[in-house]
């Protein structure tokens, strides 16, 4: 085996719907789990442990920018404290099929701030308040869509009874007159979607948003996708859509 | 990020100033008292791409102001007038009426002067100072 080390130079980190990738400098994603003492006299004189609540955090730096929501200072501003904000966070370019880690979170905390002299900064921390799953890009960031379509299978996996599939919509650009983007998750046994099936429907979105969804397990298909119906007129949208499948 | 664009703006920046010659990079021979923006330093990937070929960069551009020093001892004197942080004769007032030189950075800073003494260009010696002005640019 040899190492195949990676320079984290683009990462993308979709927050609610401000692409924040070209105003960060360094995301960490924490996942961890109490661990719990369950050592006996029949342990053998070693600690016995079991793990209890899972946890997840995500926490960003950046250099401060305000405009809209598009922008770092008035995304974290609007959702401080706000239970269900979405985050993706994608390692690589975030082209379909991209790994990449994805919840629903509190952001707990924003701190802007910096010495005289200094570019203005900031730093957050988001905390997870469902599972955080590790999953897939579905729709890329950078392809605008006009019309309804559909987009490109990827296998996640089947979701067992005990496990949720986790999804996130973030609706990074809109223009038009009226525009309306719906965006669905679909699952199909084959890459070929013959008979899909909707497994999950964000609400429509008329403006800048993000949303986090998650759908029960049992699911035995294992390819996914995400569809779009697009309305308005001269409708234009950029978004991202991550899904993964972890325990419910 | 264009080197040579932010190197000119940077010149073109304290044209204004009474008195002083500017050149966009660093010439054979000066006229002094002279405004030289030069050598750089680039920090590259201050933010992650997004995209782009790179992500934010930031860059300190090492600029020298020279005066005569065949006019001892007015030649210091008219070196020290271009340190002042502002005023009509300020470099640094100058470069950063302007934060986007010309649209060319995001933002920058003239950081400091630092290295007073006497150089000597094209076998002239003149009173010089250097500057850090620190860009920074997509």
């Amino acid at each position: 085996m040899t190492l195949t080390p990676q320079v984290l130079t683009d990462a993308r980190i979709y927050l609610e719907s401000a692409d924040m990738t070209g105003f960060s400098n360094k995301v960490e994603v924490t996942s961890s789990a109490v661990d719990l003492d369950k050592t006996t006299f029949a342990s053998g004189g070693w600690n016995e442990r079991t793990a209890g609540l899972f946890d997840s955090q995500v926490a960003i730096d950046g250099f401060w920018d305000v405009g809209d929501l598009t922008k770092p200072d008035d995304t974290l501003w609007a959702n401080l404290g706000a239970a269900g904000t979405a985050i993706t966070v994608v390692p690589t370019a975030g082209t379909v099929g991209s790994l990449c880690y994805l919840g629903k979170t509190l952001e707990t905390d924003y701190k802007p701030g910096a010495q005289v002299g200094q570019l203005l900064a900031w730093s957050a921390t988001l905390k997870g308040n469902t599972a955080i799953a590790r999953g897939q890009i579905l729709h890329p960031q950078g392809t605008a869509r006009t019309t309804t379509g559909n987009g490109t299978a990827v296998q996640l996996g089947a979701v067992l009874a005990t496990q949720r599939l986790y999804a996130n919509l973030h609706v990074l650009s809109v223009s038009g007159t009226t525009p309306s983007i719906t965006v669905a998750i679909q699952s199909n046994v084959d890459n070929t979607f013959g008979s899909p099936t909707t497994r999950l429907t964000f609400n429509a979105d008329t403006a800048l948003d993000g949303q986090a969804l998650s759908v029960l397990g049992p699911v035995t298909d294992t390819w996914w996708r995400a569809t779009w119906t697009i309305s308005g007129t001269t409708p234009s949208f950029l978004f991202a859509v991550s899904a993964g499948i972890a325990p419910k | 990020m264009d080197v040579a664009a932010i190197r000119a703006a940077l010149g073109a920046a304290c044209s204004g100033i009474t008195g002083l010659q500017t050149w966009p990079d660093i010439p054979g021979q000066i006229v002094a008292p002279a405004w030289v923006p030069g050598e750089v330093t680039i920090d590259y990937d201050r933010t992650f791409r997004g995209g782009q070929a790179a992500g934010l960069t930031e860059m300190v551009v090492k600029g020298r102001l020279y005066a005569s020093r065949a006019d001892t001892p007015g030649g210091q004197s008219t070196l020290d007038g271009f340190l002042t942080p502002s005023g009509a004769k300020s470099v640094k007032a100058a470069i950063e009426a302007d934060l986007t030189l010309a649209g060319t950075v995001r933002t920058l800073r003239v950081e400091r002067v630092h290295s007073y003494a006497v150089y000597t260009v094209a076998g002239t010696d003149y009173y010089g100072a250097q500057y850090d002005v620190r860009v920074w640019a997509l």
